[in-house]
């Protein structure tokens, strides 16, 4: 034992930088090994996460009527959907033509 | 275009003030070197001496270009343009205030690293391309220190990204709201700041510049307005990494509550100044207190003392995170 703590006084005034990093380096291992255990049986737990959203209900998603927010579209808004849909079916036909008969959108 | 306009005016909202600051930070180290040494230091032009720089600068400028014949002289003009376009575009990614940034990147300390690593570039091709001794001699040192040091500074900061678990200066900031990181890593902040004086060559690491051995360096055969481009690049890596520290542990822009306010004036930026300039003072009072050390003695600091010291804090760190459940 003396002589090691003789060798060990010997590495830090002959070497200090290995002998104090090599002491630094295996602190944090030791520490990794003694301290979780302790920690445990003096009681210490992980504190609950802080909730990042509003709790979610444990139930199946309700469906929503559709009527109340979702009302359907206007006769003028499904002219205009309808217009907007054959504009783009015109604007691709030459695409289209060349995707084989059961990729094609219907006419 | 408007958008184009507005990032341009953005650009130069960052750039102006920072090549001021750069050109304030001669007179700085002018100053209080003067200090040190019981002189006076310049105080004729502009009050204070405070227009030195401007005639510094103009000096230079009107002066006559000279380059060696049997140079290479595209690399010898692309090496100040690269050393002053790397050191400026650094500047991206610093957050002057809370949202004040001109990029918020999520990657911006790797970034960073990785424009200081593009510095070497500039250092490399100039001393090359003069086809002098003393340049290319200069520059072989600078290289071999910036890349030794590179490692360490990189490892410093990766004990900080561990630490906060985040890449983006905007948040490592935010996590030093409760306490700077300089206390919990005086040592990690000894050794960084040791990492980023050679990263700039700065005394005592400016083994490049030894003007008794090397006249100055790798750019000794830059002359007027190519040097000046040098000179900017060089003070506007201090200023820089000043700030870049100041982020790292010393909290960036946050300050005490009382300081923050919903006016225009946004004292915010002025703290990450003030903060900015302890460390700038620091870099100017190394170089009046410390003597020069040679070149193999650099190189061996670096590699048999600092790496064995950051690499236990390296190993440290995460251990105390993990034990003490600071990270799961």
């Amino acid at each position: 034992m003396a002589s090691l703590f003789r060798f060990l006084r010997r590495s830090a005034h002959e070497s200090p930088v290995y002998f104090y990093s090599l002491v630094i380096g295996f602190t944090g291992p030791a520490i990794l090994a003694i301290v979780p255990p302790i920690r445990k049986r003096m009681g210490y737990e992980l504190a609950e996460a802080v909730p990042t959203t509003y709790p979610v209900p444990k139930r199946e998603r309700r469906s929503v009527s559709s009527e109340f927010d979702d009302p359907p579209p206007s006769k003028e808004v499904q002219e205009y959907l309808q217009a907007k849909e054959e504009a783009t079916k015109n604007k691709f036909s030459h695409l289209y033509a060349k995707l084989p008969s059961r990729l094609r959108p219907e006419p | 275009m408007l958008q184009a306009l507005y990032l341009l005016l953005e650009g130069v909202t960052v750039i102006v003030p920072v090549l001021l600051a750069v050109a304030f930070m001669t007179i700085i180290e002018r100053k209080v070197l003067a200090a040190t040494q019981r002189r006076v230091g310049p105080n004729t032009v502009g009050y204070y001496g405070i227009l030195q720089p401007f005639s510094d600068a103009l000096k230079l400028i009107i002066k006559e270009t000279v380059i060696p014949a049997q140079a290479n002289k595209v690399l010898f003009y692309l090496a100040p343009v690269l050393a002053i376009i790397v050191s400026l575009l650094g500047w991206a990614v610093v957050p002057f205030g809370t949202g004040l940034a001109l990029s918020d990147f999520s990657l911006g300390v790797i970034y960073t690293l990785t424009l200081s690593s593009f510095g070497i570039y500039g250092v490399l091709f100039a001393g090359w391309s003069a086809n002098s001794k003393y340049a290319f001699l200069g520059s072989l040192r600078a290289t071999a220190a910036l890349i030794s040091y590179e490692l360490i500074l990189s490892s410093a900061v990766i004990i900080i990204i561990v630490l906060t678990g985040s890449f983006n200066y905007t948040q490592i900031i935010e996590s030093q709201i409760p306490v700077w990181f300089i206390v919990p890593l005086a040592p990690i902040f000894i050794l960084f700041f040791i990492a980023i004086l050679a990263e700039t060559s700065r005394v005592p690491f400016d083994l490049q510049e030894a003007e008794s051995e090397l006249v100055a360096g790798f750019f000794t055969e830059h002359s007027s307005i190519i040097f000046v481009l040098f000179f900017l690049a060089e003070y506007s890596s201090i200023v820089l990494f000043s700030t870049l520290t100041s982020i790292l542990f010393l909290g960036g822009y946050n300050c005490p509550m009382i300081f923050i306010n919903d006016t225009y004036l946004n004292l915010e930026s002025v703290i990450l100044g003030l903060k900015t300039c302890i460390f700038c003072f620091m870099f100017v009072w190394f170089r009046s207190t410390f003597p020069r050390i040679r070149t193999d003695q650099i190189i061996k600091f670096c590699w048999v003392s600092l790496l064995p010291m950051v690499m236990a804090f390296i190993i440290l760190v995460p251990c105390l995170l993990v034990s003490f459940d600071w990270i799961v």
